[in-house]
């Protein structure tokens, strides 16, 4: 049981890095990219083949692992500014369009079928830089890239909330989603903001792939479920909630661990029944905003 | 300083703005006064970009601003104070002020301390409220931090739209009483406001529209005494 929390918390940190990309570009233009799991994907296997170039030349693995992340970091910034300028901006101008969500789910196959073509059809193994060694704590197994993960979890969180909260940046895209106009009077390029919004979302989207690599193993058809369970993550935490949504990931990857202990069949059915009973009882998230209209 | 010519500005069909021609000098507080719906806030929101312009010029400092986006124009020294304050309610007091000066704050941030500070000397109650939610501050402390927020910037041109819109008489009084303060300390202030009255006493000049259209101009004080004026504006 110990195990199965462990375990979750571990996959259950990367669902909410991916649902944390979901919450930037919410907050600041009311919109999501549905092909945020197809990012993943293609951060991950992009991750997969810079790595397994740089080791095969020879690198150290950590110093291929930190090389991978930067370069995956720039190139999937760059594939969400491309999306914000192709898929986004350009419906995003009537109120209450909601051809973005047929725009980005279209990018999104878009990048499934190109992985395919490159990549084929098969499950990819993805080797972690760490190996396979099993540290034991209290009767709990844990490999060092489950570690890697934790620790990459909880400095990515830290990095991305003293963001928000703290610098001038953070505080503008707060400001952009607050009340686009107003920010504008301040100086502040409103597009400018969805660009960044969508760069930093799709980010880590990458560095999700990058981690969840080694656990899940690749394959070009990966994104479509880790993407539907965070957003399952960033529903049941609550979309303008950061802390709700890292709740919600956690809480996600715990229950599904713990419900896969009995059968593992129920794994993926658990964390879309889950989603439905928050919606039910707490449509606005565990963590989110209550709005009540006034009549 | 700034002049506006032959402005039209169209919301889909309807024409909002007909043919406005307006001017402020440097160093001028001109009053915009009309009815609700007589283009007042629409050339205000032309002027500072975030309205689209259909046709006509504006020019400031002798530069176009036609086809300028808002977060350009307020570079160029021109603030905007807007119609129902829009302050960032989920930020704190501070926060709010910070982002007034967000185009300096990286550049100058000593300078943007000291403006901080002579805003809190301004309106004390802001000081008292730093760390506050912004969106839990009363309407009177709401309006003061929009105009502190608009000052944060320094900026030469200020442009105020309704800025005593729903407060207690107290309230309009210290708002407007700060408005002809810092046009003495060198600003030009082009002021929409629906108590003609006290926009006609504390301003230079004034033009009067109705239907997206300059009615009538003039000084103030003339326009004060004007019998159509007094009828139609000051209830009188």
């Amino acid at each position: 049981m110990l195990q199965a929390i462990v375990s979750g918390l571990i996959v259950g940190s990367i669902y909410a890095i991916i649902a944390q990309g979901y919450y930037i570009t919410y907050i600041t233009t009311r919109t999501m990219n549905f092909g945020q799991g197809d990012f993943l994907m293609v951060g991950s296997l992009l991750g997969l083949t810079s790595l397994t170039t740089m080791m095969a030349a020879g690198i150290n693995p950590l110093v291929a692992l930190l090389i991978t992340m930067i370069v995956i970091s720039g190139l999937t910034a760059i594939l969400g500014w491309g999306l914000e300028r192709i898929a986004i901006r350009p419906l995003n101008n009537n109120f209450m369009s909601i051809a973005w969500i047929l725009s980005t789910v279209a990018v999104s196959m878009m990048l499934r079928n190109i992985a395919m073509l490159i990549w084929g059809r098969n499950v990819i193994p993805f080797p972690s830089p760490f190996g396979n060694e099993v540290l034991r704590f209290a009767g709990v197994g844990i490999t060092m890239h489950e570690l890697f993960v934790a620790v990459c979890a909880i400095l990515i969180m830290a990095c991305l909330f003293i963001f928000l909260k703290k610098s001038m940046l953070g505080k503008a895209l707060a400001a952009v989603a607050f009340n686009p106009d107003a920010a504008s009077l301040m100086g502040i390029n409103p597009r400018m903001m969805a660009i960044l919004a969508f760069a930093l979302s799709s980010v880590l989207a990458g560095i999700g792939g990058i981690l969840v690599g080694p656990i899940t193993n690749t394959a070009f058809y990966m994104g479509a479920t880790l993407g539907l369970k965070a957003f399952a993550a960033a529903i049941i935490g609550g979309l303008d909630n950061p802390m709700g949504i890292l709740i919600g990931g956690l809480l996600l990857g715990v229950i599904e661990q713990v419900i896969a202990l009995g059968d593992s069949a129920y794994k993926d059915a658990s964390a879309f029944l889950l989603i439905l009973l928050v919606l039910i009882f707490m449509p606005q998230g565990l963590m989110g905003k209550k709005v009540k209209e006034k009549f | 300083m700034l002049s506006v010519n032959n402005l039209h500005v169209n919301y889909g069909m309807a024409q909002a703005l007909r043919g406005v021609d307006l001017h402020v000098n440097e160093g001028e507080i001109v009053a915009l006064i009309g009815r609700n719906g007589a283009g007042k806030t629409t050339l205000l929101k032309a002027i500072t970009g975030l309205v689209k312009v259909k046709e006509g010029e504006i020019t400031y400092l002798g530069q176009s601003l036609i086809g300028q986006p808002a977060h350009e124009i307020m570079k160029k020294g021109i603030s905007h104070v807007p119609q129902g304050r829009q302050i960032f309610g989920d930020q704190t007091v501070e926060e709010n002020l910070l982002l007034g000066a967000y185009t300096q704050i990286k550049k100058n941030p000593k300078q943007v301390q000291q403006q901080m500070e002579r805003e809190y000397e301004r309106f004390p109650r802001l000081k008292e409220r730093r760390n506050q939610q912004a969106g839990t501050l009363s309407g009177g402390e709401q309006q003061m931090l929009a105009l502190s927020r608009a000052l944060m910037s320094n900026p030469q041109y200020l442009v105020l739209d309704e800025p005593s819109m729903g407060l207690s008489p107290l309230y309009v009084k210290l708002i407007l009483d700060t408005v002809s303060q810092l046009r003495q300390e060198g600003k030009t202030i082009l002021l929409v406001e629906q108590i003609a009255g006290a926009a006609l006493s504390i301003s230079d000049r004034a033009y009067v529209m109705s239907s997206g259209q300059v009615e009538m101009t003039g000084n103030s004080q003339d326009l004060l005494h004007d019998e159509r004026v007094i009828r139609t504006y000051l209830g009188a």
